[in-house]
């Protein structure tokens, strides 16, 4: 038994400290209004660390669980280089009878292991023109 | 002179709030127990750092989900087994201390927490113990 535990090395995400992704995303929230049904708003994804990496963009709900629905990114995956930043623009419908609608957008590193998985996570609202408060 | 000092000024408020920057992680890892019911990094592995930085952004919340078993030796009866993490968050303005629980949490951090450094303790508990293999454990956490 002894041997059996001494054997059961336990390793999250390959063992040793390893330097993880990072991210930003600017802004961070928004909101504006749209003559149409659709709203876009242009984000900014950075890079401020020292390695290349390649960040997955996701389209969510505003609790930032499930995708969207009618909600899309120009670029769900992104490669940037060290200290690189670059814009998507993300896009969504105002669905009816709603006169505004918020979507959340996250950014994370795309296929990182490891025990702790960073995202940046940013909402945003588009309300038709006409509709107040 | 004044009138250059306001632009300055207007400037600065007008620069959209940058982003949560979240990075600088480390893994971390499991170690071998004593307990034979317990595996964690608190004991004989690494835990897990991750930092948040941003001198620009407004005040923002960090939630972290409940953790999950990603991996375990063949064998293992999962039913009982729980996934458990523990973290503190420390920074300007922050000071933040999570016990070991397998729900989701989370914080406030203040406007102008420029760096706040989150250090991570994950363990799986399993009343009927381990079989030989590898184990991990995973949260996801969402700076917003």
């Amino acid at each position: 038994m002894q041997l059996r535990l001494a054997l059961v090395v336990l390793v999250l995400a390959g063992g040793p400290a390893l330097p993880a992704a990072a991210q930003s995303l600017s802004p961070m929230s928004n909101s504006g209004l749209t003559p149409s049904d659709i709203k876009g708003f242009r984000l900014m994804i950075g890079n401020p660390y020292k390695t290349r990496m390649i960040f997955d963009v996701l389209v969510l709900d505003p609790s930032f669980v499930s995708p969207a629905p009618q909600a899309v990114v120009n670029d769900a995956e992104i490669a940037l280089a060290p200290g690189a930043s670059r814009p998507v623009i993300v896009e969504f419908k105002v669905l009816p009878p709603y006169k505004e609608r918020t979507i959340g957008v996250c950014v994370r590193p795309k296929g990182l292991r490891g025990p702790v998985q960073p995202r940046v996570c940013g909402l945003y609202t588009g309300k038709l023109i006409g509709a107040r408060g | 002179m004044r009138a250059l000092t306001l632009a300055a000024v207007a400037i600065l408020l007008a620069a959209p709030a940058t982003a949560c920057q979240v990075g600088g992680a480390t893994t971390g890892s499991l170690g071998v127990l004593p307990s034979a019911n317990v595996y964690g990094s608190d004991t004989g592995g690494l835990p897990a750092v991750l930092t948040i930085t941003d001198a620009l952004q407004p005040a923002y919340h960090v939630s972290v989900t409940a953790p999950s078993i990603t991996a375990a030796g063949v064998g293992f009866n999962m039913s009982g087994a729980v996934a458990e993490i523990a973290y503190t968050a420390i920074g300007t303005g922050v000071s933040f201390t999570q016990d070991f629980t397998s729900a989701a949490s989370g914080f406030d951090a203040p406007a102008f927490a420029a760096a706040v450094v989150m250090t991570f303790q994950s363990r799986i508990v399993s009343p009927s113990g381990f079989t030989t293999g590898g184990y991990g454990t995973r949260v996801t956490v969402t700076c917003s």
